[in-house]
């Protein structure tokens, strides 16, 4: 049930995109177009819900106080093996989805690199370690997040294409809209925030 | 093939030489940093009670040492049993982790544990005429943790001076509880207990009862109802152990 | 990328250190026609979380400069010596530990400061600006100039940091690094200063960020975008 709640809260309430902007280099780069912003959307939820349990598992037993040698703390490599898990799962799916399926390939592949610097990935596994989740909770976590990235981007990205006909002032049309309008959503999706899904189940 | 074992040789000699730096680095600078820490709860402690003087906490020296002469830490159970010493604590629990001090004990590790087996620590402002309990109160915000530092006067009841601290609440709305000065300073005078029950009560609907109410923060509701659960079960963890003193 | 390495040979051969008008271009570009925030956008992410006051955008600010600078640096100078297949990993090491490096400093010399910025020291790792710049100019160019592009980068991202933060600051609080500046001056009229609560929220940093790209793009035309 927890997990339940987790995936749903990370999904729709602390959306990483619209609660926390995390992810935002890409969300911007990516979103001029609803196909695409779709592609990277489905890559980041992969990524996330990979990397998640298995950076979890790396923190927990390697990394934590007393894990491998009673009262040495590795906590200081924590950054850097971190995002070596993330580089190299993201090289791997990508290894894995061309052998497997050429056509996924075409059309997320030139999206996966890009996912490496997505800091809603690194933020992810960071947020799950100061909230001290458990390994279900991870994975929860993980899709969740995901999830809540892939309808922010996809929302964006059809503004986007709807605001091409618009007139906006030649000078802030492009990024300074873009900025603008994600302000916007973040702001409608503060009437979100403090719902407790475990509240509706009781 | 001799070129990708260049490859894994150079990576593995990188690895290193960035490992040993941050090792040594990490040896040097982590006791310093947990300094800080142990500092930084000891001033939000010693900020609650109302005679310490901004000059006693104006280096981590001066908190040390301002906390060192005038604080007698105990910790106690929620049925009321007193821990004189850290060891006594430790003694008690031996599947927990060791705590070095009572200013160590932390809440988060407690609250995974039976509530029957925590403890809460109690930090005693020695002084003639009345001493100050600064009492540890945690429960959960809107994005994540919250807590309070609460000192109350000798009565066990009234409250003498809070200090609020969070993980991540929104700044301008949550984040008021530690930022606002006039929030905190709404609590000082008010009442703890009516009768056998924590009424302390962050209001929504304005103050009803002008001994145990607080003005809520506009904007800020989860992160006050939040509070208000923390007030409810932090306290009364204590109240046994209240009891017994008075 | 691989036509670039080749052109190292020729550039090698110029002085190492100087500080010319190529190298003070290579400062002042990134702060306005190149900045990375306003026109290349990237590392946006951190700058919308800290960015409600100066103090901790100044920490960052500060740590984002060292980060971009010494990666360039020793990524300037081990790029004839990385095998071409595992480069980024490589950048991502020392960009990591820079990172660890500047957050364990933060840690024991400014406690108050990391301990609100703590995930985004974190996060500096997967600030684009720093991978971007390795990719098009560290592993391309000399020590030297990398060092300089890093810096100016570096500023130029500081620079947009600490300006959002003293709008927010000024409006969302009627202060800035904590001193009073508004009450003041609406005290000579006998009034006082209403702190906008919009200002302090998360999602104004996107508007400040939104209205400071117009104000640059609508000042210099050669930044409108086209497309």
């Amino acid at each position: 049930m927890d997990s339940i709640n987790i995936f749903i809260k990370a999904a729709f309430i602390d959306n990483m995109v619209l609660a926390y902007f995390l992810g935002m280099c890409s969300y911007l780069a990516v979103s001029k177009t609803v196909k695409t912003a779709f592609g990277l959307g489905l890559a980041v939820i992969f990524v996330l819900g990979i990397t998640m349990p298995i950076n979890w598992m790396i923190n927990t037993y390697l990394l934590a106080e007393g894990a491998i040698v009673e009262g040495v703390s590795l906590e200081f490599l924590r950054l850097i093996l971190f995002i070596a898990v993330i580089a190299s799962m993201v090289q791997l799916v990508e290894m894995v989805i061309e052998k497997a399926s050429p056509s996924l390939y075409n059309s997320l592949g030139i999206f996966l690199p890009l996912i490496t610097v997505n800091c809603s990935i690194m933020g992810g596994s960071l947020f799950m370690v100061s909230r001290e989740y458990s390994f279900g909770e991870s994975v929860a976590f993980g899709l969740g997040s995901g999830l809540g990235w892939f309808l922010a981007i996809i929302a964006i990205a059809a503004i986007r294409e709807k605001l091409r006909t618009a007139d906006v002032p030649p000078a802030l049309r492009g990024l300074g809209i873009a900025f603008i309008l994600t302000g916007l959503m973040g702001i409608a999706f503060m009437s979100l925030t403090g719902l407790n899904p475990a509240d509706f189940t009781k | 093939m001799k070129k990708e074992q260049n490859i894994y040789l150079y990576v593995v000699q990188l690895t290193i030489v960035i490992a040993a730096v941050l090792a040594g680095l990490y040896n040097v600078l982590d006791p310093i940093y947990k300094q800080n820490r142990n500092a930084a709860k000891k001033e939000a402690i010693l900020k609650c009670v109302p005679i310490v003087k901004e000059a006693q906490l104006a280096s981590v020296a001066d908190v040390d040492a301002t906390f060192k002469t005038n604080i007698e830490a105990i910790a106690i159970k929620p049925d009321g049993t007193i821990f004189k010493t850290i060891e006594e604590v430790n003694a008690a629990r031996p599947s927990m982790q060791p705590y070095e001090s009572f200013s160590n004990i932390d809440l988060g590790l407690e609250e995974k544990i039976d509530e029957k087996d925590r403890v809460y620590p109690v930090y005693i402002y020695k002084q003639e005429g009345g001493n100050y309990y600064v009492v540890t109160v945690r429960g959960n915000g809107l994005w994540d943790k919250i807590w309070a530092f609460v000192a109350l006067e000798a009565d066990l009841n009234t409250i003498a001076g809070i200090d609020f601290g969070h993980v991540g609440e929104t700044p301008g709305l949550g984040a008021e509880i530690k930022d606002s000065k006039s929030f905190k300073d709404q609590f000082i005078g008010l009442k703890v207990f009516k009768g056998d029950n924590v009424a302390l009560t962050i209001q929504k609907k304005g103050i009803k009862d002008k001994d145990h109410d607080v003005a809520v923060i506009s904007g800020a509701t989860v992160t006050c109802n939040g509070a208000n659960d923390m007030f409810r079960s932090g306290f009364n963890h204590y109240k046994a152990y209240f009891s017994k003193v008075n | 990328m691989a036509e670039d390495v080749k052109n190292i040979a020729v550039e090698e051969k110029e002085a190492t250190i100087a500080f010319g008008a190529k190298e003070r271009k290579l400062i002042t570009d990134p702060l306005h026609l190149n900045n990375p925030l306003t026109v290349q956008v990237l590392g946006i992410c951190s700058a919308m979380a800290v960015t409600s006051q100066v103090y901790p955008s100044l920490i960052m600010a500060v740590a984002v400069v060292f980060v971009t600078a010494f990666s360039s640096l020793i990524i300037s100078l081990l790029r004839n010596s990385v095998p071409s297949s595992i480069r980024m990993i490589v950048q991502l090491l020392v960009i990591a530990a820079l990172v660890q490096v500047v957050s364990l400093v933060l840690g024991a010399f400014a406690y108050s400061a990391y301990e609100s910025l703590a995930v985004f020291i974190g996060l500096i790792i997967t600030n684009c600006i720093v991978m971007g710049r390795l990719e098009a100019f560290a592993m391309a160019n000399r020590p030297w100039q990398s060092f300089l592009d890093g810096v100016g980068n570096g500023l130029g991202y500081g620079f947009i940091l600490v300006a959002m933060a003293v709008i927010r600051e000024l409006f969302g609080k009627g202060t800035i690094m904590g001193l009073e500046i508004l009450n003041p001056i609406f005290g000579l009229f006998g009034a006082t200063y209403t702190p906008n609560n919009l200002m302090v929220l998360p999602a104004a940093s996107l508007f400040v960020i939104g209205l400071m790209i117009w104000v640059q793009r609508g000042l210099d035309d050669r930044l409108v975008d086209i497309s």
